[in-house]
């Protein structure tokens, strides 16, 4: 019986514990594909979140300049550089994807856990990306969410998720995320280069790197609240 | 000799009984000037539509990108024309220089949210560059505050809009107020950004009224993050019968870039033709109801001449025991029902065309009439047409009929017996 | 008195050609009226008819929260499957036909990378297809079976998304409980219905096959009612009473007229315009008529003179005209009338065939592309009888006019 046998639900577990900071701030780039024919579009933002549940997004790339969404909770405000007053999106608008990317406003808002949303269970060790992963499938065991499937290959040494599937009701495979890098940073170790993947439209997919990563660092909270989007 | 008494006789005969003569005279007049003013009217009303869809649809011929079309519903913002060295006034500029080129027109039309309190009310909005609009007057249908001014980041002004009365008073919204919107941007993002109202328009198009914003192409490209792009460029030409080949030669210049990704198309073409097929079918509907008019109209006269030639068959017989024959009765009546109706079409024109020049000025108030709300562009107001054509063709008209529906009675009446005749009515 | 009708008519027999004419000119103006007024009646009514056959039936039931946000079809706002059960079985034993549907805002989408906007209704397809229209429109394959795991779409969708019957094509949505999905689905069947709107996005599959795959259980967004006359009353009381009598909470009832409301409007304002062309058309009808009369009269002014020179009253020459007047009139309507009524036959039977004109021709009327007519005894009735009061009424003048002038001046009368 060798020590590193685990159950899924401790492999997910430490998975999740890898993402759980009090606080993360970092620069992201996002290189967003949308098929051969269009031009390759490029955004960045500073990121500052505190836990899973809020989120401040600025962009600062020329075009998007000045741009800023707060998550708070279960609800996301998004302000333009020359709006006065924060609007708040919901309903259709949030199936959206965030600027283009294929990552949509909802799997933003995503804050549960895994564990509390799905059932795991091993299926394989395989080799993904050149690490060694655990094959996990995860199957819903509540009604009311947006991926019932998904596949997370979660690297054996490190447990951080090294590619994820994310299936429909019905079995197809709607989105593919594969980490590219991974950086090792105050005890954590954070996928940093990610390639997400739109699997229902052809040559459609988001590179997405997190630069300057600066985690557990105080942050004030007013940073949060709505006032604070609309200065 | 004999024909110029035969023509005296006609014209004197008038004037003996003035009251069957006046009688034809006003009937005819009537029917005249109905049939003047109904012209005037389905032709303003056509008229009237065709320029509002061209003005806000088509144009005369539509530049956009080749792949927008299909994808419309969707509303593709990043399928815009951004010109093939530079931008999209490249070819603004060279289809300006066009003969029969008379008005090029660079826009972006869209839809928005406005965020209303939290509900996201969807809006349709036109951006347009002023320079360029002559046609589309908005300065002048501007109802209250003043038409916009143009932004840009680098300006200390704000950005403004101009909303439509109609859609103004549903979202509560008045000169002065601020309005946030929301919508996805060329890269499909979001773009969201506050305007100031600097004032209420009224297009009086019924359906633009309902739901359009304007703004600046200008503003609109830094909201949309679509600079030096515009959607479509619609291009008025000097008639609408050259559309098609102004068209082709756009296409030409255009296709001397490889790979030319955009494509002019005619009004008649755009949208499977459905709007070619609408102003048609329009046409013949009201070219239908006029026919009735006409109809109608024509029986009055008809009507009345056949009357008189009729009730004067005891006179016909004494002329023709007199001596007059077939041909020269014939001829009689028939000159009369000619004066007569020269006289009365001339009253008829006048009159018909007098309220068609009356309300080619003032305008009827089609809402009321029509009941508003199809979703052609028919403005609030028509216009009936006035022009020398019209006038000529009621006039021609009146005596056409006339003299056509007194032929066959004169005829008839100069076949009669003089004895059958004289002794009474038929 | 009896003297006086034979007197009229025979002086009605003696100007035949008069007659004729006038009495033609009132019957082509009666003619069309009743023809125009027939087709405008049955659009109007068409497109209401429409509203119900179509879109909403008499009176829509669902749940009060989701009436508020019915335009983006929420799915957290469904009636559960047994209280639907319960209220179809109490429907059905009042005479409505009814059918529970769930609406869904889709993508479909037959290559990757280019789908468009639809409606999709999940519906109970043996009930739908006796409470609403749409299955009675299928033009190509069937209309779905309660066991069918196929899609049925329109025309229109067929074409944009150029997919033919036994094509597949892709749900992308999200079902009941939000999760993704995404399903491809045969086409089964192609409607072309008579209601634009419902060409325009909606398309339709079985509870089954939404209850397989956008976890349904079978709840419903709504209810459609639709009765077997077509009227709301007196089943919306009786359903109204029903839902307040069991437990279910916070449903609400919707008639046609309410979720039809743009429709109501526009055809209100329409039916005033219409009239308005239609006094047009009476004005000139009665120019012919005033022109007649007037013409009857002065000529016979001499032939009046020796009458009243006979001792004949003023008054009863007056009533002569009158009478003549009513006689070429009712001549003039029973023609009218006649010819009214073949030219609305044929638009009632044939109709104006406007298919392949336009393709989402929109007049604002919610109808197919052939304009029919509909009987209007109403209108005719009126326009008969507008006909001989308008050659009546515009006979006084003149005939009174008749008696005017001395016996002798008008002896000379020429």
């Amino acid at each position: 019986m060798s020590l590193s046998a685990q159950t899924a639900e401790e492999i997910i577990y430490k998975m999740e514990q890898n993402e759980s900071f009090s606080s993360i701030y970092y620069e992201g780039v996002m290189s967003i594909h949308r098929g051969k024919n269009r031009p390759v579009s490029v955004k960045t933002f500073k990121v500052f979140s505190s836990g899973k549940d809020r989120t401040f997004i600025e962009f600062t790339n020329p075009a998007d300049r000045g741009t800023k969404y707060l998550k708070i909770k279960d609800e996301l405000w998004i302000k333009g550089p020359y709006a006065e007053e924060a609007t708040k999106i919901s309903g259709h608008l949030l199936r959206e994807n965030m600027a283009g990317s294929d990552f949509s406003y909802e799997d933003a808002l995503e804050n549960e856990k895994l564990l509390e949303l799905y059932e795991p269970y091993i299926e394989k060790e395989e080799i993904v990306n050149e690490r060694n992963c655990y094959r996990i499938v995860l199957k819903s065991k509540i009604k009311n969410i947006s991926y019932p499937k998904r596949i997370v290959w979660v690297d054996k040494e490190k447990f951080f998720p090294v590619k994820v599937e994310l299936y429909a009701l019905s079995g197809v495979l709607l989105k593919e995320m594969n980490v590219v890098e991974t950086l090792d940073i105050s005890g954590y170790t954070l996928p940093v280069k990610i390639r997400m993947e739109n699997k229902q439209r052809i040559d459609n997919w988001t590179f997405f790197e997190m630069k300057s990563v600066k985690i557990n660092i105080p942050l004030d909270s007013k940073l949060f609240s709505k006032q604070q989007l609309e200065r | 000799m004999k024909k110029k008494f035969i023509i005296l006789t006609a014209w004197k005969n008038i004037f003996r009984n003035k009251r069957r003569s006046l009688l034809s005279i006003s009937a005819i007049a009537v029917a005249v000037s109905l049939v003047c003013f109904m012209k005037s009217y389905v032709d303003g009303l056509m008229e009237n539509m065709a320029k509002n869809i061209f003005l806000f649809q088509t144009g005369h011929v539509k530049i956009s990108h080749k792949d927008y079309e299909k994808e419309k519903k969707l509303m593709p913002l990043d399928l815009n024309i951004s010109g093939f060295e530079s931008d999209y006034t490249e070819i603004v500029n060279t289809v300006s220089k066009m003969s029969g080129v008379y008005e090029v027109l660079p826009r972006i039309h869209f839809a928005s949210f406005i965020d209303r309190k939290d509900k996201l009310k969807n809006v349709l909005v036109l951006a347009l560059d002023l320079q360029h609009e002559k046609s589309l007057n908005l300065k002048k249908k501007i109802i209250e505050g003043r038409i916009f001014e143009e932004w840009t980041p680098e300006k200390s002004n704000r950005p403004e809009i101009i909303i439509c009365k109609t859609l103004a008073a549903e979202l509560g919204v008045k000169c002065g107020d601020k309005v946030t919107m929301l919508t996805r941007s060329a890269e499909e993002g979001l773009a969201h950004m506050t305007f100031y109202v600097s004032g209420i328009v009224s297009t009086e198009v019924i359906n633009i009224d309902k739901y359009y914003i304007f703004m600046p192409l200008i503003t609109a490209q830094y909201f949309l993050k679509m600079e030096n792009a515009v959607l479509e460029i619609l291009v008025l030409c000097k008639t609408k019968n050259i559309a098609n080949k102004i068209a082709f030669m756009i296409n030409n210049f255009m296709n001397l870039n490889k790979d030319n990704p955009y494509i002019a198309e005619s009004w008649t073409v755009q949208n499977d033709g459905q709007y070619y097929k609408i102003l048609t079918m329009g046409t013949k509907i009201y070219s239908l109801v006029y026919l009735v008019f006409l109809l109608l109209a024509s029986l009055v006269i008809v009507n009345t001449t056949m009357m008189t030639v009729f009730e004067r068959t005891k006179e016909i017989g004494t002329i023709s025991a007199m001596g007059m024959r077939g041909k020269d009765i014939i001829l009689l009546f028939f000159l009369e029902a000619v004066f007569l109706s020269v006289i009365a079409s001339f009253i008829g024109t006048f009159i018909g065309g007098a309220f068609s020049f009356f309300f080619s000025r003032a305008g009827i108030d089609f809402a009321t009439l029509s009941g508003g709300g199809m979703d052609f562009q028919i403005s609030e107001r028509i216009f009936t047409t006035f022009n020398s054509s019209l006038l000529v063709f009621s006039f021609l008209f009146g005596i056409i009929v006339s003299a056509l529906c007194s032929f066959f009675p004169a005829k008839y009446a100069a076949k009669i017996e003089p004895v059958i005749a004289i002794r009474g009515r038929m | 008195m009896s003297f006086l009708l034979t007197l009229a008519f025979k002086n009605l027999s003696r100007h035949k050609k008069r007659t004729i004419f006038t009495t033609i000119g009132i019957s082509v103006g009666i003619a069309l009226l009743i023809w125009m007024d027939g087709m405008l009646r049955w659009a109007d009514n068409e497109s209401k008819r429409n509203l119900i056959r179509y879109e909403f039936g008499n009176f829509v039931l669902s749940k009060v929260n989701f009436k508020l946000d019915r335009d983006n079809f929420p799915l957290d706002k469904l009636m559960d499957f047994s209280a639907v059960k319960q209220i179809i079985n109490k429907a059905e034993k009042e005479d409505l036909f009814c059918s529970p549907r769930t609406g869904f805002k889709v993508v479909l989408n037959n290559k990757r990378g280019f789908g468009l906007f639809y409606l999709v209704f999940a519906v109970d397809p043996v009930r739908y297809a006796k409470t609403l229209y749409v299955a009675k429109d299928i033009v190509k394959g069937k209309w779905l079976s309660e066991e069918s795991m196929g899609i049925v779409i329109s025309k229109n969708a067929a074409k944009d998304l150029d997919v033919k019957i036994g094509d597949t094509i892709t749900i992308e949505t999200k079902t009941k409980y939000g999760s993704f999905q995404s399903v491809s689905v045969t086409v089964e069947g192609i409607f072309d219905a008579d209601d634009p709107s419902v060409n325009r996005n909606q398309a339709f599959v079985s509870y089954k096959f939404s209850d397989t795959f956008f976890q349904t259980e079978s709840s419903a967004s709504e209810i459609v009612f639709r009765s077997v006359n077509e009227k709301d009353e007196p089943f919306l009381s009786k359903m109204k009473d029903f839902i307040n009598s069991i437990e279910v909470k916070d449903l609400v009832f919707s008639t046609w007229q309410e979720l039809g409301a743009d429709f109501i409007v526009l055809s209100k304002t329409k039916r005033a315009g219409t009239k308005i062309m239609i006094f047009f058309l009476f004005i000139i009808t009665a120019i012919g008529i005033i022109n007649t009369m007037l013409m009857a009269v002065f000529e016979r002014i001499p032939e009046l003179a020796m009458m009243r020179a006979l001792g004949m009253k003023d008054n009863f020459i007056i009533f002569l005209f009158l009478l003549e007047a009513t006689g070429i009139g009712f001549l003039g309507s029973t023609l009218g009338l006649f010819m009214g009524f073949f030219l609305n036959l044929w638009g009632v039977t044939k109709g104006l065939d406007f298919t392949g004109m336009v393709k989402d021709m929109d007049f604002g009327y919610r109808t197919g592309t052939v304009f029919y007519s509909e009987w209007n005894p109403d209108t005719m009735l009126l326009a008969f009888f507008f006909g001989i009061f308008c050659s009546v009424i515009v006979s006084i003048l003149p005939a009174k006019k008749a008696v005017d002038i001395t016996i002798t001046d008008a002896l000379h009368y020429q």
